[in-house]
């Protein structure tokens, strides 16, 4: 379960979010539509904690924003798989070892690292682009690969902080897909976007927000 | 396997900001160098001057009106003092004929009595405590009322007691220049590898690392850089060591650990530069 209880995060700008209230069930799927500057990535932010709630609280699973410690912060990120409209791959790296890092961050074994890869990139389609580097791909292909990346330690929930906001419409739609065959496989998925017209399609409950605020 | 991959990572840190991974090893060695050979110069101080003057005596003039036995009884005084390797009476003959010797002419030619006074030579051996208090030994001898003056050879001495504290604050303060030099380069050199890797670290922070975890890898860096700038610091100066060894036989070497201490130094400037740098950039 994923709780957003009066939250509010305030910037020095005076920018943020106010009193925003919502949830996301297990294995729902749910859209946070609203324009640039509406205060959409911000809520992904306080979900994961790089904004901290001035008032309200988030609940992720077990951890509560008001009773987790800082060194917890990374213990609550691993629940959580995260993907970001300019991908942030790590151009240092092939495909493979982009997918692989979430899992040496946390310590798995190396047999393991490799099967989870395997399957993650086979669930994106791209297992033939494992030895391929960042920059050798479309963008399509990249968020396809910062999808593995997000899915790959199996995370509580799928955050999608404007995943098609760089691609052209049919791959948009392919990302897309790909998110929603995740999220039938039990993953909750919570994507921002401004793309009304595009997440209407899809099966999922709409939460519209507006200058900061849940309307 | 988090170990593996941290050390994985650090030595790729290595590539990621060569020039100023060099720079800082040689800045380590370089001043762990210097270190070195003060300490080298420090320590051989005194028998540096004992090859150039050897004896370090004092020459005590006796008055004219003590008897022989009154001699003999400060002769067996000065043998028992701490430090005093050898006592020599010069007698006022003795002292007449060393005149002749030194000018070429007979006292008695020009006076009718011998004015030169006895004396007793006092060598010190070469405990350097001893020599250090060989001024006081002095102006405590020139109370006496059966001594007319004592005097000191010791010039020499003076300027090795000089150069010693000159050589030691020379020391402590080229200690403190490397200790400051080296954690401020790793530190920096740290903190360029930390601003090369941010995308890096970024993404290590979204995907729930431990602050320990993404750490790590630099603080092995900075472990590493020490290890290299001390490790050669302790090779050279071994090195040169071996050739001063050969060429003049007499000087002090270095301890075997000394070499262990250059190398743990330059580990510990590199683990605290790194854990300054991470505590205060990451």
């Amino acid at each position: 379960m994923l709780e957003l209880h009066n939250v509010t995060i305030t910037y020095p700008t005076g920018d943020g979010i106010r009193k925003c209230s919502f949830q996301v069930a297990p294995g729902e799927m749910v859209f946070l539509v609203g324009p640039s500057g509406a205060g959409k990535s911000t809520v992904l932010k306080g979900i994961y904690l790089d904004e901290w709630p001035a008032e309200g609280h988030i609940v992720v699973s077990e951890f509560n924003s008001l009773f987790i410690a800082k060194r917890e912060i990374p213990y609550l990120r691993r629940r959580l798989g995260v993907i970001f409209q300019d991908f942030k791959l790590l151009n240092d790296r092939d495909v493979f070892r982009n997918v692989a890092f979430v899992l040496e961050v946390v310590g798995r074994r190396n047999k393991e690292i490799k099967r989870r890869v395997l399957r993650a990139l086979a669930d994106v389609g791209l297992s033939h682009k494992s030895r391929k580097y960042p920059q050798e791909l479309s963008g399509g292909e990249q968020q396809r690969i910062a999808i593995a990346r997000a899915i790959v330690n199996e995370p509580y929930i799928l955050l999608a902080d404007e995943p098609t906001g760089n691609l052209d419409p049919v791959t948009s739609r392919e990302i897309m897909d790909v998110l929603v065959r995740i999220n039938l496989r039990g993953t909750s998925l919570l994507v921002a976007t401004h793309n009304y017209e595009m997440v209407k399609n899809y099966n999922g409950r709409i939460i519209r927000i507006e200058n900061g605020e849940i309307i | 396997m988090t170990l593996f991959y941290s050390i994985k990572e650090a030595i790729s840190g290595f590539s990621k900001a060569r020039l100023s991974t060099f720079i800082t090893i040689f800045t380590i060695f370089f001043l762990l160098f210097i270190l070195a050979v003060f300490a080298i110069l420090s320590s051989n101080v005194y028998r540096i001057v004992n090859v150039l003057n050897a004896n370090y005596d004092m020459q005590v003039y006796l008055s004219n009106t003590l008897t022989d036995a009154e001699i003999e009884s400060l002769n067996r005084e000065f043998r028992q003092m701490p430090g005093v390797k050898e006592v020599r009476f010069i007698s006022k003959e003795a002292a007449a004929s060393e005149f002749k010797q030194v000018f070429g002419e007979d006292i008695f030619d020009a006076l009718e009595e011998n004015p030169l006074p006895a004396s007793l030579v006092i060598l010190m051996n070469e405990d350097t405590k001893v020599k250090l208090n060989l001024e006081k030994i002095a102006k405590d001898l020139q109370k006496r009322p059966e001594i007319d003056e004592v005097v000191l050879h010791q010039d020499a001495f003076n300027a090795l007691v000089k150069f010693s504290r000159i050589s030691r604050i020379v020391l402590y303060t080229i200690f403190v220049i490397v200790l400051a030099g080296s954690l401020f380069m790793i530190s920096n050199t740290i903190r360029l590898i930390i601003l090369a890797r941010r995308p890096i670290i970024d993404t290590m922070q979204l995907v729930g690392a431990t602050d320990a975890f993404i750490r790590r890898p630099f603080i092995i860096e900075g472990v590493l850089q020490g290890f290299l700038g001390g490790g050669a610091a302790a090779f050279l100066v071994y090195l040169l060591m071996q050739l001063v060894a050969l060429q003049w036989p007499g000087l002090i070497l270095l301890p075997n650990y000394f070499y262990a201490m250059l190398l743990l130094a330059g580990v510990l400037f590199g683990l605290v530069g790194s854990l300054f740098a991470v505590k205060r950039f990451l």
